[in-house]
């Protein structure tokens, strides 16, 4: 191997590197990304393995971190839209039930503070899809609107204007659960 | 970057809502899902040539095995390892024809991502490949469908975009952005299993009073064939794909016109030049009819031509056709 590739090559990973790696930086974090969207722990879980398994498979176009991170946050955003539309109305209807519990774990130890973020994730699942997924990408990942119309594949105008209107309903359906 | 505003209060609340999820340790599975080698190889740092030489091969096979994209937008793609099975749906193309832009209807497969055909229907609908290259869409680009709801007495198909769905764009007149709504509204009815349910539409989450334009806050009914679909098309010979679509000698051509005195015209051409002509009649004037006729012709690559009377010799609206590329054997 040449030289100078071989240095270029101790600095930059392989996709196997590069999973191992993103993986410890930030995989409990996409996974309770993926709870704002999709509400329960184990669909989470496999939005966030497939984005993974779906980084590794592009790693050679990406290359580098930062844009791999971008596109997990792409591909979450995206496996946990394709999750919602495979399930339907039925989760739907459920979502807009608040009495249906799923499994948060913890939730039990910290009865008020469960019953708390039951209602802040039904709210969630409450709000159509782009102002639930804005939300998310602003309020919980502390993205800037430039990163989220790039997660998204939206314009900076869209994704302030799904964002006011999202904050404005998550407060009127978070009014409704007191 | 943090945005600035006052909601702080907000991202206390989300961070608190997911701050007792713990995940399961899933490395092991992603491991195991990128590892197409088959036989377990040591993971990590390596052998770096052999490190190398298994990424490029794990990306390789990855572009060839999963599903594509379903649409235009910048999502990476579906990884289920195991595609749905492809389903046909009907899907409706604007084309021009002598009374304006017209509905021309296709036979397409959903996408292999696809899991509502009526969704996979509507958003091909939306995307505008049609096989025949004489029809289109004017949906703007990076249209979505985010979801479509059969509800009891209604379909709902939500929406969204890059461009705001409510007003038409200045490039598209009145009669395109009508009949783009019923464009949807035909594809979704057609693919849906509960009749001619009327449709209800959603912009960006809400429903609007207006879609491209259009006032339509209650939900939409499909207009009549004859104020919706093309006054001539062919039925058969039926494309599937883009490419021309293969006839035995001689083969026969089915379709609907709705033409003056049910008088349909048709040629057969090899580029100008007209190989074989006629007429059919169908079965009644000036409401959309099936007609049918046989054509007998070489072997050799032709374009087939539906058309109803020729305007040339005056008033009235102009001449409407449909045209196929077609294969005889």
């Amino acid at each position: 191997m040449p030289l100078a590739s071989a240095g270029l090559w101790d600095q930059g990973w392989d996709a196997d590197a590069a999973v191992e790696h993103l993986y410890a930086a930030h995989y409990v974090r996409l996974v309770r990304l993926a709870v704002l969207l999709v509400r329960d722990v184990e669909t989470a879980e496999e939005v966030v393995q497939d984005s993974f398994v779906a980084m590794h498979g592009r790693w050679a176009t990406l290359a580098e971190p930062d844009k791999a991170l971008a596109y997990l946050r792409r591909a979450v955003v995206n496996h946990a839209r394709s999750v919602l539309r495979r399930r339907g109305v039925r989760a739907r209807h459920e979502a807009s039930t608040p009495s249906v519990v799923r499994h948060v774990p913890g939730a039990d130890e910290h009865a008020l503070a469960g019953e708390r973020r039951t209602a802040v994730l039904d709210a969630l699942r409450g709000l159509p899809d782009r102002q639930r997924e804005v939300l998310a990408l602003r309020y919980y990942l502390d993205l800037s609107e430039a990163e989220i119309a790039d997660a998204l594949g939206i314009s900076r105008g869209a994704v302030k204007s799904h964002a006011s209107r999202g904050v404005t309903a998550l407060r009127a359906l978070m009014e409704d659960h007191r | 970057m943090t945005p600035s505003d006052d909601n702080d209060d907000l991202r206390v609340l989300l961070d608190d809502a997911v701050a007792d999820v713990r995940p399961r340790h899933g490395l092991d599975e992603i491991r195991e899902r990128t590892d197409d080698s088959r036989v377990r190889r040591p993971w990590g740092w390596g052998v770096a040539g052999t490190v190398v030489a298994t990424a490029a091969t794990v990306a390789a096979v990855a572009m060839f095995s999963m599903p594509s994209v379903r649409h235009g937008g910048a999502g990476p793609d579906h990884t289920d390892n195991t595609p749905a099975t492809p389903l046909g749906v009907r899907v409706y193309f604007l084309g021009d024809t002598g009374a304006g832009p017209r509905l021309f209807e296709e036979d397409h497969l959903t996408s292999s991502s696809s899991t509502d055909p009526t969704l996979d229907a509507v958003q091909q609908a939306i995307d505008g490949r049609s096989h025949d290259p004489d029809y289109r869409t004017a949906w703007p680009t990076g249209t979505e469908v985010d979801r479509v709801d059969k509800r009891d007495d209604y379909l709902l198909v939500g929406l969204s975009g890059r461009f705001d769905l409510t007003r038409r764009p200045k490039s598209m007149s009145p009669a395109v952005a009508r009949i783009s709504v019923q464009q949807l509204v035909w594809t979704a009815q057609s693919n849906a299993d509960n009749g001619r349910l009327p449709v209800l539409f959603e912009v960006d989450g809400a429903v609007r009073p207006t879609l491209l334009g259009v006032r339509e806050r209650t939900p939409v009914r499909a207009a009549s064939a004859d104020d919706a679909l093309a006054p001539v098309s062919i039925d058969t010979p039926r494309q599937s794909d883009q490419s021309s679509i293969p006839v035995s000698n001689p083969f026969r051509v089915t379709g609907r016109a709705a033409a003056f005195e049910a008088n349909v015209q048709w040629e057969l051409k090899q580029g100008d030049t007209v190989v074989r002509h006629g007429f059919t009649t169908a079965g009644q004037c000036c409401t959309l009819s099936p007609y049918s006729f046989t054509v007998s012709a070489p072997p050799g690559a032709y374009t087939l031509i539906v058309h109803d009377e020729d305007a040339s010799d005056g008033e009235g609206v102009g001449r409407s056709e449909d045209s196929k590329a077609v294969l005889v054997h």
